[in-house]
C-alpha cells in the first residue's frame, strides 16, 4: 500500500468515526424521553411552551426517527448546532467560533511546554537511568500524571497568584486592553499582526498558568515513553556500531539515540490531545479563561444540551484530525513503518 | 484521561509468559517480586490502606456504626474553618464539618465506582473481544469500528453527555462509565486472543470437537486473563480520576453527602483564606491514583520479565 492510499484510507476511517460520534450524540439527544426539545431548551422549556412547539416543528420532531436523523445530519453539515440556552439562545456555532481560539491558545502553549519539559526530562532520565536523578524525575511526573487537572490548577493558582503575586488570573488578557480586530480569529496572533504588543504581553501572562496546569499532567507520558524508547535504542546494534566507530558518547546519544526515539513521541499525540481537551474543562473554569472548556462547564451547570452535544462533536473532530495528522507524520518520519 | 497503555514503561500490550504454573505458586512469585520493588511496595501499601478504609467504612455504613471520628454530614462538630490540628486532622469546613471524616466517608464510593467499572469492563471486554477474534468476519469488523468511535471521544466528555441524559447521581455515573469503559478491553482481548488462536492446544481442543464458546471459556479466557488484569490494575487510577472529574462537575453524589471531587469544587471558593480545604481532598485523589499506578507498574514489570 502506498502512502497516498494509506492516507485516503485513514481519512475514510476518520469520516466513519465522526459519523459514529454524531450518531451517538443523536441517540443521546433522543434518549432523554419524550421531546428532546425539553432537553435542548433546559429549564426554559416549561416557561415558554410556544418555543417548544416552534422547535418541534422546526426540527421535524413529529416525523419518524430516520427522517429526524437525516435532518440532524444535514443541519450539522450546514453548521447548525442548535441554540445555546447558556448564552441567551445565540447559535452554538457562534459560541464555538468565539471561544475556540482561546482554547487553541492554551492548548498550543500546553503542548509546547509538555513536549519541551518531557523531552528534556526524558533525555536526562535516560542518560542517568536508575540513578537518583532518574528516580526524582519519576516521582515528579508520577505526581503530575496522577493529579486531577483541577487540583494542579488550584495549587498553581494559590502559589503563583496569591502567595507570590507573580501572574494574573481571570480573562485571556488584561480586561482594560481592547481585544485586537479579528484577522485570524486567534487574539494572540492578531495582536502580533496588528502590532499591539501590550495585548500580546498581557495575553502571554494570562496563558502561562492554565497551560502549565495542563502540561504538568501530560509531560509525564512524554518522559516515560521517551526514556524507555531511548533505553531500547541505546541497546540496539546500530548504536553499538556507532560506538565501535569511536564516536563520542554524547554524539551517539543525541544523534543516533534521541533522533530515533522522538518517533515514539509522535504516537502520544492522541493521548495528549484527549487529556488537554478534558483538562481545559476544569482549568479554564478555575482561571476564568474564556475558552471552549469554560463554555462546557457553564453549559453543564445550566443543562445546555445543544452546547454539550455540539462540543462533544467538536472534540471528536479535533481528536480524529490529530490522530490523522499523527498517523501521517508517523509514516513520513519513519519509512520503516508498514502501511496497512 | 490517562490511557494505561501509555502510562506504562513499555509500549503495547503485555506479553505474558505462556507457561502456566499453579496459580498459588504464581501469586507467591508476584508477591515476592513486589516486595523487592520499592515503588511497587509503596503502591501496595497505599492501595492496601485505601482498600481497608473503604471496606471498613462500607461495613460501618451498612451497620450504622461510625468509623470516622465525627459525623461527616453533621454541621458544627467543631469551629468553622479550623486549621488542621489533632482534633481535626484536616481542619473543618465552612459549616464546621470535619474534613477528615468526610474524606473517609467518601472512600467506599470512589473506590466502589472504580472497581465496579473495571470489573464490568474486564468481563464484557474479555468475552466480546475473544468472541470477535474467533468469530471473525463482520462481527469482528463491527467491534473494531465501534471501538474506533469510542476512542474518538474523551471518556469524561462522553460520560458527561450520558450523565446529562441519565441525570446526575452515583449510580447513573457508574452506568455511564460502564457503557464507555469496555471498548479498550475488548480490543486488547481481541488482540491477545488472536495471538493464541493458532496455538496447538486450541487446535487440539477444536479437533476434539469443542465448540467455539467452550474453547473461549476453557482455553482462551484463562490464557488472556493475566494480560487483561495487568491492564486493569493500571486502569483503576484512571477511573478514579475520571470519576473525580465528574464528581467535581457536580454529576456525582449530591451534597451534603461527601465525595472527593465534589469536595474540591465546593471548597474551592475558600481556597484563598483556607487553602487546606480544597487541598486535602485533591491530595487524597492524587494519592489513590499514584498508589494504583505504582502497584500496576510493579505488577506489569513482574509479569513481563
Amino acid at each position: 500500500m502506498n502512502t497516498a492510499s494509506f492516507i485516503l484510507r485513514r481519512l475514510f476511517l476518520g469520516i466513519f468515526v465522526l459519523l459514529g460520534v454524531v450518531t451517538i450524540t443523536f441517540i443521546l439527544a433522543h434518549s432523554l424521553g419524550g421531546n428532546p426539545v425539553y432537553a435542548w431548551l433546559g429549564r426554559t422549556a416549561s416557561s415558554h411552551p410556544q418555543l417548544v412547539q416552534l422547535y418541534t416543528e422546526k426540527y421535524h420532531l413529529n416525523d419518524p426517527l430516520y427522517i429526524q436523523y437525516y435532518y440532524y445530519i444535514t443541519g450539522l453539515l450546514q453548521g447548525n448546532l442548535g441554540y445555546s440556552p447558556a448564552k441567551g439562545f445565540i447559535p452554538v456555532s457562534q459560541v464555538i467560533v468565539e471561544t475556540f481560539p482561546y482554547t487553541l491558545q492554551i492548548a498550543f502553549f500546553a503542548i509546547v511546554i509538555s513536549i519541551v519539559l518531557g523531552v528534556v526530562l526524558g533525555v536526562v532520565s535516560a542518560r542517568f537511568h536508575h540513578g537518583p536523578i532518574d528516580k526524582s524525575i519519576r516521582a515528579f511526573y508520577l505526581a503530575g500524571i496522577s493529579s486531577p487537572a483541577f487540583f494542579i490548577a488550584l495549587i498553581l493558582l494559590i502559589v503563583f497568584t496569591y502567595f507570590f503575586h507573580l501572574l494574573p488570573t481571570g480573562n485571556a488578557a488584561d480586561p482594560s486592553l481592547l481585544t485586537p480586530k479579528p484577522i485570524t480569529y486567534i487574539p494572540m496572533l492578531d495582536s502580533i499582526i496588528e502590532g499591539d504588543y501590550a495585548y500580546f504581553a498581557s495575553s502571554i501572562q494570562h496563558v502561562i498558568l492554565p497551560s502549565l496546569s495542563l502540561a504538568l499532567g501530560t509531560f509525564g507520558v512524554v518522559v516515560r515513553v521517551l526514556r524507555s524508547s531511548m533505553l531500547d535504542i541505546m541497546r540496539s546494534n546500530y548504536v553499538r556500531t556507532a560506538r565501535a566507530k569511536g564516536l563520542k558518547e554524547n554524539t551517539v546519544f543525541f544523534k543516533h539515540g534521541l533522533r530515533n526515539a522522538m518517533i515514539s513521541v509522535v504516537t502520544l499525540s492522541s493521548f495528549i490531545v484527549t487529556w488537554l481537551i478534558t483538562g481545559t474543562i476544569f482549568v479554564e473554569n478555575i482561571f476564568s479563561y474564556p475558552g471552549m472548556g469554560e463554555y462546557v462547564f457553564t453549559a453543564l451547570i445550566v443543562q445546555d444540551y445543544p452546547g454539550i452535544l455540539a462540543t462533544t462533536i467538536i472534540f471528536a473532530v479535533i481528536i480524529v484530525i490529530s490522530n490523522l495528522v499523527a498517523d501521517i507524520l508517523y509514516v513520513v518520519v519513519d519509512p520503516q513503518i508498514r502501511l496497512g | 484521561m490517562l490511557s494505561p497503555d501509555t502510562r506504562s514503561d513499555e509500549e503495547g500490550p503485555v506479553p505474558v509468559a505462556s507457561s502456566n504454573p499453579s496459580s498459588a505458586v504464581r501469586l507467591r512469585e508476584i508477591l515476592s517480586s513486589i516486595k523487592a520493588d520499592k515503588g511497587a511496595m509503596v503502591g501496595f501499601v497505599i492501595v492496601a490502606i485505601f482498600v481497608i478504609v473503604a471496606l471498613a467504612e462500607f461495613v460501618a455504613q451498612s451497620t450504622g456504626f461510625l468509623l470516622a471520628p465525627y459525623n461527616p454530614i453533621k454541621t458544627n462538630v467543631g469551629p468553622q474553618y479550623a486549621a488542621p490540628s489533632l482534633a481535626h486532622l484536616m481542619g473543618t469546613d465552612n459549616l464546621g464539618r470535619d474534613v477528615f471524616s468526610r474524606i473517609i466517608t467518601a472512600t467506599p464510593n470512589d473506590l466502589g465506582v472504580s472497581f465496579t467499572v473495571i470489573i464490568f469492563a474486564l468481563c464484557v471486554g474479555a468475552i466480546v473481544g475473544s468472541y470477535a477474534a474467533f468469530h471473525g468476519g463482520i462481527l469482528d469488523e463491527a467491534l473494531m469500528r465501534v471501538t474506533d468511535i469510542f476512542f474518538a471521544i474523551p471518556a469524561l466528555v462522553l460520560a458527561m453527555s450520558i450523565a446529562l441524559a441519565l441525570g446526575p447521581g452515583i449510580t447513573n455515573m457508574t452506568v455511564a462509565l460502564m457503557i464507555i469503559w469496555w471498548p479498550p478491553y475488548a480490543r486488547l482481548a481481541r488482540g491477545e486472543a488472536l495471538k493464541i488462536a493458532h496455538q496447538n492446544y486450541i487446535e487440539a481442543a477444536r479437533l476434539s470437537g469443542a465448540g467455539r464458546s467452550k474453547i473461549i471459556l476453557r482455553h482462551v479466557l484463562p490464557n488472556i486473563s493475566l494480560t487483561l488484569l495487568v491492564y486493569a490494575s493500571l486502569d483503576i487510577g484512571t477511573v478514579i480520576l475520571v470519576y473525580a472529574g465528574l464528581s467535581y462537575l457536580g454529576l456525582g453524589i449530591k451534597p451534603p453527602y461527601p465525595d472527593w471531587g465534589q469536595m474540591v469544587s465546593a471548597y474551592q471558593d475558600f481556597m484563598l483564606s483556607y487553602p487546606w480545604l480544597p487541598f486535602f481532598p485533591g491530595l487524597i485523589i492524587a494519592l489513590g491514583v499514584i498508589g494504583f499506578s505504582l502497584l500496576g507498574d510493579g505488577l506489569k514489570n513482574t509479569l513481563t520479565s
